[in-house]
């Protein structure tokens, strides 16, 4: 490596952006290629003659971007891809070592918390992207515009996790969220995709403005909007100007927990979750239930330990802890009890995914007095992204057009029909039970290990209660796809066949596999990504 | 001009507002009404941001919070029709109470 | 150490490929199990006239994860059952397989099995241990439900899975405090820690826990409904899994943790009290069912619910006769389960009342079944016989209850004796019926395990030479070096004559059996109804929580939100303030104005009837905020806030153009609801402003922009030079935003007119 070049601050302050310039400069592409690519006429006449609806009103293409989905597709994970191979290289170099970043961007804070997360999210969106290559196409949703949407949610979630200032945070949310509501709605004559957006995006909207209405009482109880200053600030406080401000101080706490808390669809703020997620597409969904929400925790976190750091806030008497854990026992057990009778497995993914921001809260609320509690957190979100984004991808390939997986039922004889996706849906499933040795095992382990040591036994006895009422439908789903045949005349899902998918599947497992047998490279990783550590 | 506004009058103007926002976002079933509250309620965020800037003033924070709120919330509103008019195509009503398809 | 046992789960696709071939290929499998046993036979030897064996292998240091393995007595003697018992059961598997679809899974999994049932009886890490513990309880899992159709079988896999997995997790649970009071994951280091961890605080969750892990591992009450259930495997499965090796994980824990954490009443009287119940509670049962394999399970239950009385008692004799006891019990029991597969196999039944005189058709399986039965009464010289010897001689010196346990050992033994008879003796006597007699013999490779296991049961000859052995696996648990000799004869001793009544007793039973068998069944105790109806419970609050929360209902869902987090607000308001009024400076004309203007403009906006009102109403708010931003100093501010409100109104008005008017119908009692309740959650929101002491203007902030405006970026307009230059980053973000809405609206859009030509 040429240490001359690598020493200048322009060439540095790229590489330490470059995460963000991946994703930021590929979306535009892919934009651009999606606008004014070349339409493939083909594909159209193809549906047609299979008895689809018309594209258009002669059998023409209406929109340029129909029909290649999977190009656009190749293109995204690449994207996505990259960019999680610069947060790789990044983390390699060490983010310490990049400084020439804060100068143009004082509000993105490039240390390894953020990219670490980068990277998580990124995984998660390219693995996203790879799945809805297969999808798109097979359920004839022809939308080119879902690439550049993905590529640019992703990398508000990146910003979201890197945010170091109000301001970059709420515009980072927004990328986030205002993408995803577009992705949420994009399946073409769905009413209950359609319904899922305009319920997501409009308790989403409620949220934000509840989010910023903290914001602005943050800003004005401290006059800073970067959240190191606004720490600092707090911290500061005493006397009479604590007193004046203690009141605006909590209620922006309380903003800024529920706006966050929404975002990662926890009880009792998720009940858009299961119609959202089951209404969207399927790569959507998946989408949502891993990127959104760890960018969520991720910022969560930030928010928590860097601007409500004051003891006064971490404590059990009178700050967030009890918050948080009240959350995470409502999400673990509402959630489980209730998946449990789900009849579609999707949404009972759905529930899982809420039951899961239990466990990671139970991990948020040890921060507040153990020393592991953050790095749990992180590796739970890192091993939770792969589990899930696997599971949903099995989901995809066990479903055809029109005859798309969703029930259990649509799952019987799974097992026989496509050996090795059933292996890996298998797979998938036990790592987000949680049985060992599987990724998803070491990630409760390592949480629970973490409130253990910050001597939260209750919430420890609880989470594993709920492990065990989790097993239950995790399992439901194994005795279906292996014990079980269809009834006669029944209709079930035929597996779809698709590189794409299949890829997506093999990059899953190899995660899931490796976390669970070999979790420690990711582990030391974790730690050393806690903020201030 | 006018620098001697009080701070606190605009705060409450912002609360006020804030207030009428969330009222109509919960009380009212069209969801372009619904909408609108919510540009109420950044509206008022506005508010309270330009107000806290006066008192702080200095590094023009809130000023600038205020420009990007005014913009995301546009977009916002862009993309809450976009989405209400498909909805409105594909069931016909406007009402919130009606997308009552997902259930268990 | 570890290599091997790694190597074992390596070679499982191995096993996969191979179990597909005929069963002359597929039995080539048992090489490795009984190249093993050799392995871990001369591990046992050399860790009794050495050191124990210990072997480290470094797994995931950061969590205090490794996979350290070590050999003492008890281990190695557990290690054998599981390798030498499995060698049987690949050759008995694979003729019992011979051609069935699944043969190579069934293979496959079994050495998963067996590699997870190593780790747990060998791992020295006690996460480890709950690691291979929960994959012991996984493999089961797939063993039961292997190619089972029936819904019962399913049921079975699953209810089995929970049970145990739950108590795999109260393990976890335990692991998590011993290591937190020890600080220490080595299994050994707690063993010798066992005066602070019985003084501990948390000495009663980690005991509880243990035993919980136990009790459902070894199907003890009110746990032992699972394994009954669990019969719907296959029968080499039962007979390896659920009577020989893992159902004895449980037994191995609390023989294991003795040393750490027994020797307290608590320990010693609530092993001995289950153990006991559950002894004779099963043994009753068993001799009332007709199914071979039911009879065979449920003797199961209670030979291990005598195992842990034997511990619970905890004097260092009968810890010794409970790991004689488990010795004893794998091999015939292991055999009579063999011996069943067979019958069933052969003759597709296993029902009692049909099975006789099939001496003639399978004699080798009947000599089998007869060694084994044999050895289950405990005549001499089988090793059933001594193991019963040291176990009433045992049970005769302890001090807590002599009487008592005595009397309901010798009752419990000679059930299991009648038991054994039934199953290894009663199907091979008599006529053979004539639906029967077509049965085709069993090939070698069937009748050669269990042949082989029956006859180690006549090792008892050689009791001297059994001597060291036993009394060094014993050590493990007693935690010292105990004298031990085992004899076929010491004379006429109290256990002799016991043991003379007891088969006297066996034989009486054995002659009334039909008389036994109409009794009734017990009833009330049945806890798989229990665990039925904890799942229906379940089932039904999820019901209830379930309808109200997720009704598909936006104005649930706002309401729930909305009252929530008014109720946190509340809870930080209520939690810091005093609530002081801020003292307000009278308004001028023209503020008191735009603040009417403003306000009043906000509540026709949510209140309109027409879409129009309603938009115009909104763009007349958002000019008055405009109007305050100029009052305040920040014209660009007002001018975006102007541009913005116009447009804003003016696709808002392009749109309502497709709209109906705005209507509603909401009832009269939901529009109240609403209307408190958002009262009430704006309420919040205005007490909080009020509280909200604002403090003079802290003019130190400084005035960095002003001043590096026009030298740092060569502007005169701050807020544009910040826009542009300072915040330029957060610029790009904003564009970002409006480009992803940009192509949002565009794709949804576009859906909207393709709708709108195809129809």
């Amino acid at each position: 490596m040429d240490t001359s070049l690598m020493s200048s601050p322009g060439v540095m302050m790229l590489f330490g952006l470059s995460p963000i310039l991946a994703l930021g400069l590929g979306g535009l592409l892919l934009m651009l290629a999606e606008a004014f690519g070349r339409p493939v006429v083909a594909h159209a006449l193809e549906a047609q003659a299979i008895g689809a609806q018309p594209a258009g009103p002669e059998g023409q293409i209406v929109d340029a971007g129909a029909g290649r989905a999977a190009e656009l597709a190749l293109g995204a994970a690449v994207i996505l891809f990259a960019g999680a191979i610069f947060s790789v290289a990044l983390w390699l170099v060490g983010p310490e070592n990049v400084t020439a970043t804060e100068r143009v961007a004082p509000y993105l804070l490039i240390d390894r918390f953020s990219v670490f997360f980068s990277f998580v999210v990124c995984l998660g969106g390219g693995i996203a992207a790879l799945l809805a290559g297969g999808y798109l196409p097979e359920h004839r949703i022809e939308r080119g515009e879902f690439f550049p949407l993905l590529v640019f949610c992703t990398l508000g979630a990146q910003a979201l996790a890197a945010a170091g200032d109000l301001l970059s945070l709420f515009v980072a949310l927004e990328t986030m969220s205002l993408g995803v509501y577009c992705l949420v709605g994009l399946r073409r004559t769905s009413v209950r995709a359609s319904e899922a957006a305009l319920k997501y995006f409009l308790l989403g909207s409620f949220a934000a403005a509840l989010m910023l209405f903290g914001a602005a009482l943050l800003y004005g109880a401290t006059g800073r909007t970067d959240l190191a200053g606004i720490g600092e600030a707090i911290a500061g406080l005493s006397g009479d100007g604590l007193e004046g401000r203690a009141a605006q101080i909590l209620i922006a706490l309380a903003l800024l927990i529920v706006g966050l808390a929404f975002k990662v669809g926890a009880v009792p703020f998720h009940m858009w979750t299961p119609d959202a997620y089951e209404g969207a597409p399927t790569p959507t969904t998946g989408f949502m239930a891993v990127a959104v929400k760890t960018a969520a925790v991720a910022v969560l976190l930030r928010v928590l330990l860097v601007v409500f750091a004051d003891e006064r806030l971490g404590s059990w008497g009178t700050g967030w802890p009890p918050v948080l854990a009240t959350i995470a026992v409502l999400s673990m057990f509402i959630a489980n009890f209730i998946a449990g009778r789900q009849e579609s497995v999707k949404r009972m993914l759905a529930y899982s995914s809420i039951a899961h921001a239990g466990y990671v809260f139970i991990g948020v609320v040890a921060t507040s007095r153990s020393v592991d509690a953050q790095a749990s957190v992180l590796f739970y979100l890192l091993t939770y992204t792969v589990s899930t984004l696997g599971a949903f991808g099995a989901l995809i390939l066990a479903g055809r057009y029109r005859a798309e997986a969703v029930s259990y039922e649509d799952l019987a004889g799974f097992g026989r029909r496509h050996p090795a996706a059933a292996l890996a849906f298998s797979f998938f499933l036990i790592s987000l039970a949680g049985v060992p040795p599987t990724a998803g095992f070491f990630g409760k382990l390592y949480v629970f290990k973490a409130a253990i040591q910050g001597e939260l036994y209750w919430l420890v006895v609880l989470g594993l209660i709920n492990s065990v009422i989790g097993a239950y439908y995790y399992l439901k789903v194994l005795v279906f796809m292996y014990m079980r045949e269809p009834k006669p005349g029944a209709p079930f899902a035929t597996p779809m066949r698709s590189g794409y998918v299949a890829t997506a599947l093999v990059i899953a497992a190899c995660f899931v596999l490796g976390l669970g047998i070999l979790p420690d490279t990711a582990l030391e990783a974790a730690v050393a990504a806690v903020l201030g550590g | 001009m006018a620098l001697d506004l009080v701070v606190e009058h605009y705060v409450l103007l912002s609360g006020l507002i804030f207030l009428i926002g969330a009222v109509g976002f919960v009380t009212r079933r069209n969801v372009l009404v619904q909408l609108m509250s919510i540009e109420l309620m950044l509206n008022s965020v506005n508010l309270a941001l330009v107000a806290f800037n006066r008192q702080h003033g200095g590094a023009m924070n809130g000023q600038m919070f205020a420009f990007f709120v005014i913009a995301v919330a546009a977009a916002e509103v862009a993309v809450g029709l976009a989405i209400v008019l498909q909805f409105y195509r594909l069931r016909a009503t406007v009402n919130s109470d009606e997308a009552d398809g997902l259930r268990h | 150490m570890a290599f091997l046992i790694l190597t074992t789960l390596a070679l499982s696709p191995l096993a996969a490929w191979l179990g597909r071939r005929s069963a002359r290929w597929a039995q080539l499998l048992a090489l490795w199990p009984l190249f093993l046993t050799i392995w871990f036979a001369r591990g046992f030897h050399s860790a009794l006239t050495n050191e124990p064996l210990t072997d480290r292998l470094s797994w995931i240091p950061s969590m205090g994860l490794e996979l350290s393995f070590r050999l003492d007595g008890l281990s190695g003697l557990f290690a054998l059952l599981v390798t030498g018992i499995g060698t049987c059961i690949v050759v008995y598997g694979a003729h019992y397989f011979d051609g069935h679809p699944y043969s190579g899974r069934f293979q496959a999994t079994l050495f998963g099995f067996m590699t997870a049932m190593l780790g747990v009886v060998l791992t020295d890490n006690v996460l480890a241990l709950f690691v291979f513990w929960e994959l012991t309880g996984f493999t089961s899992f797939l063993l039961i439900g292997f190619s089972h159709r029936k819904s019962e079988s399913r049921r079975s896999a699953i209810q089995a899975l929970i049970v145990t997995g739950s108590g795999g997790l109260a393990l976890l649970a335990a692991a998590a405090l011993l290591v937190q009071v020890t600080g220490s994951e080595s299994l050994f280091t707690h063993t010798q820690s066992g005066e602070l961890l019985r003084a501990h605080p948390f000495y009663l969750p980690i005991v509880l826990c243990l035993l919980l892990a136990a009790f459902t591992k070894s199907a003890q009450f009110p746990f032992h409904f699972w394994l009954p259930g669990a019969m719907a495997a296959p029968t080499p499965v039962s007979a390896y899994l659920h009577s020989a090796t893992m159902v004895k994980a449980g037994v191995y824990l609390v023989a294991r943790m003795s040393p750490a954490v027994g020797g307290t009443q608590l320990w010693n009287w609530t092993i001995a009290a289950v153990g006991a119940f559950t002894m004779l509670g099963a043994a009753y049962r068993a001799v009332q069912e007709t199914d071979l394999k039911k009879i065979l399970a449920y003797s199961t239950v209670s030979a291990l619910g005598t195992i842990f009385f034997l511990l619970g008692l905890g004097t260092p004799a009968t810890l010794t006769a409970a790991v004689g006891y488990i010795v004893a019990h794998a091999c015939y029991k292991g055999t009579l389960f063999l011996v069943t597969g067979i019958i069933d196999h052969q003759t597709g039944t296993r029902d009692v009342a049909r099975l006789a005189g099939l001496r003639r058709v399978l004699p080798v399986t009947a000599v089998a079944g007869g060694l084994a039965a044999l050895s289950m009464m405990g005549l001499p010289p089988f090793f059933g016989f001594l193991a019963k010897e040291i176990a009433y001689e045992a049970v005769l010196a302890q001090p807590l209850i002599p009487q008592v346990a005595l009397g309901a050992l010798v009752l419990a033994s000679a059930l299991l004796g009648l038991c054994g008879l039934l199953v290894g003796y009663a199907p091979f006597v008599g006529e053979l019926p004539q639906d029967l007699r077509e049965t085709r013999r069993a090939s070698p490779g069937l009748w050669l395990g269990p042949l082989l296991l029956g006859t180690l049961g006549t090792l008892g000859l050689f009791a001297g030479a059994l001597s060291t052995p036993l009394e060094f696996a014993a050590r493990s648990v007693v935690g010292r070096a105990l004298p031990l000799e085992l004899a076929l004869w010491h004379g006429v001793t109290p256990p002799l004559l016991l043991s003379v009544a007891t088969v006297a007793l066996t034989l009486l039973l054995y002659w009334q059996r039909r008389g036994i068998r109409r009794f009734a069944r017990p009833r009330g105790l049945n806890t798989a109804r229990l665990y039925d109806g904890a799942v229906g419970v379940l089932d039904w609050i999820s019901l209830r929580i379930s309808r109200p929360l997720q009704d598909a209902s936006l104005s649930t869902y706002v309401l729930v939100f909305v009252v929530t987090t008014g109720a946190l607000i509340g809870t930080g308001l209520s939690l810091s303030i005093r609530v002081h009024l801020p003292s307000l400076v009278p308004l001028r004309t023209y503020e008191v104005l735009i603040v009417l203007l403003v306000v009043a403009a906000a509540i026709t906006a949510v209140r309109a009837r027409t879409t129009m009102t309603a938009v115009l109403s909104l763009g007349t708010a958002g000019y008055g905020v405009a109007l305050t931003f100029l009052l305040y100093g920040a014209p660009d501010l007002a001018m975006t806030q102007f541009s913005v409100e116009t447009l804003t109104a003016i696709i808002f008005v392009f749109v309502f153009w497709q709209f109906p008017k705005v209507e509603e119908t909401t009832s009269r009692v939901a529009r109240i609801r609403d209307g408190v309740v958002s009262m009430a959650f704006g309420w919040y929101i205005f007490v909080l402003t009020l509280v909200t002491a604002i403090n003079p203007t802290s003019s130190g902030l400084s005035s960095f922009y002003a001043e590096a405006a026009p030298t740092l970026a060569h502007g005169r307009n701050i807020v544009n030079v910040i826009l542009v230059d300072f915040r330029a980053l957060d610029t790009l973000g904003e564009i970002t935003v409006l480009v992803t809405a940009a192509v949002g609206v565009a794709a949804l859009l576009h859906i909207a007119s393709q709708e709108k030509l195809a129809r």
